[in-house]
């Protein structure tokens, strides 16, 4: 499948199976309308969505906050997203920050969905 | 007490030095009681031994008192701010105050540490100032040392002794009390690496990963200095027309970085920047948000202003930090 985003930091491929996205590469200041773009683009599809992360190789505050987000305004439609292979630095970062708890957000497997 | 009078509206910030069991729960046992009268949630964040005494003189008062291990109710000073925080959060009730008993641990840190703590008990007037908490600060008069009593009649605008209140005459404006307490900036050595000036916040913190590696960081700890570099770096870059100088060196348990910003004109940061937590995932970015990240992640993170350069020293755990192995 043709990637919704290809820039020499970071590539989004979309995902059927399940329904989402690959993120790969660097996701900073520099990418962060992109990435926003890529989610929009899959905003509508109902049930779960899966955020396939492990070939992440840096994500920042803010581009955190961007799946958080996208989280929250998936649970106001009884929706959910599944972040699956999260790099484990982010996983302690998500929990600090006691983002853990968001609605709509799954921490899911640590390999792919 | 007077402070009753202030009303609920704003941060009522006391030290009370404190030379044996009875000076501390002639404070402590009145302040509670009141407290629970008053329907207000009421904390006691200090030692075993005296949540011990203050639970014995309340007698079936004690049940209405939270209590927390001071030495583990925020280890570091980002993690007391958002402890007193979380506690106001869950407990305040409307149009009343919450009161908290508030005892640091000064026994055994190091000098930097005792610095920061001081620091933080200045700043917690101004990043506390909007919220309807009386604290009380505890000092124990026979174990701390005299430079720590004399930072806290600087960093109360009054004392309680008993149930008496006195201004405190040395009490000091927060930022300029950071500023004295601060000291200088450390020097970094010959062999530190460095890069720019430059807003390439990408170039700022390639060089904290390679400098955190070459420390022997590695896996979750090596990603987690790199996203400290990059969280400060932002930070300083955001102001229009701002430059960042990274160097970075080792010093026995720590990788150093030191993060010099020149311009632009009037973006003073204020020391006590990146204290309060992020929002919760819903909301906006805060300004101070990634800040805030850095200072959790590293051992200790200082602002200092040098004339018109921002200087920020971000200290993380070098590889033989056990807690982490």
């Amino acid at each position: 499948m043709d990637p919704l985003v290809r820039t020499a930091e970071l590539t989004v491929v979309p995902t059927v199976s399940p329904p989402g996205l690959r993120i790969v590469g660097v996701v900073d200041a520099d990418s962060h309308r992109h990435l926003r773009d890529a989610l929009q683009s899959v905003a509508s599809v109902r049930g779960g969505l899966c955020l396939e992360m492990s070939r992440v190789e840096f994500l920042d505050l803010a581009g955190l906050r961007l799946l958080m987000t996208f989280a929250r305004a998936r649970a106001a439609r009884h929706c959910t997203v599944e972040l699956a292979g999260v790099p484990p630095h982010l996983l302690q970062v998500i929990t600090l920050i006691g983002w853990d708890t968001t609605p709509g957000l799954r921490l899911g497997a640590a390999h792919g969905c | 007490m007077a402070a009753d009078r202030t009303g609920p509206s704003g941060f009522v910030h006391h030290a009370c030095l404190y030379g044996s069991d009875a000076d501390f729960l002639a404070m402590a046992v009145p302040f509670a009681k009141d407290g629970f009268a008053a329907g207000e949630p009421v904390l006691a964040a200090t030692t075993p031994a005296n949540i011990e005494l203050l639970r014995a003189a309340l007698g079936e008062g004690a049940h209405h008192l939270d209590t927390a291990e001071t030495a583990y109710f925020g280890r570091r000073p980002v993690e007391r701010v958002s402890a007193f925080l979380r506690y106001h959060g869950r407990r305040a009730r409307p149009g009343r105050r919450t009161r908290i008993i508030a005892e640091p641990v000064w026994g055994g840190r190091s000098a930097r540490q005792t610095a920061e703590w001081k620091r933080m008990e200045s700043g917690l007037n101004v990043l506390l100032a909007d919220l309807p908490v009386w604290m009380i600060c505890p000092y124990d008069t026979r174990v701390v040392p005299g430079d720590v009593v004399e930072a806290a009649v600087a960093t109360h605008p009054a004392r309680l002794d008993g149930e008496r209140q006195t201004p405190c005459a040395a009490y000091t404006e927060p930022a300029a009390y950071a500023a004295a307490v601060a000291g200088p900036a450390p020097c970094a050595p010959s062999v530190a690496r460095s890069t720019g000036p430059t807003a390439d916040a990408p170039e700022l913190r390639r060089l904290g990963r390679e400098r955190a590696a070459g420390a022997g960081l590695s896996g979750e700890r090596l990603a987690l200095a790199e996203l400290a570099v990059h969280e400060a770096a932002a930070y300083l870059l955001a102001p229009e027309g701002a430059r960042v100088t990274l160097r970075a060196w080792e010093e026995p348990g720590a990788v150093v970085y030191e993060l010099r910003r020149t311009g632009p004109d009037g973006a003073a940061v204020s020391p006590f920047a990146g204290y309060r937590p992020p929002a919760p995932s819903g909301a906006a970015q805060g300004p101070e948000d990634g800040l805030w990240l850095a200072r959790s992640l590293a051992d200790v993170v200082e602002v200092r202003a040098q004339g018109p350069e921002t200087v920020l020293t971000l200290r993380m755990a070098g590889p033989g930090d056990a807690e982490r192995l």
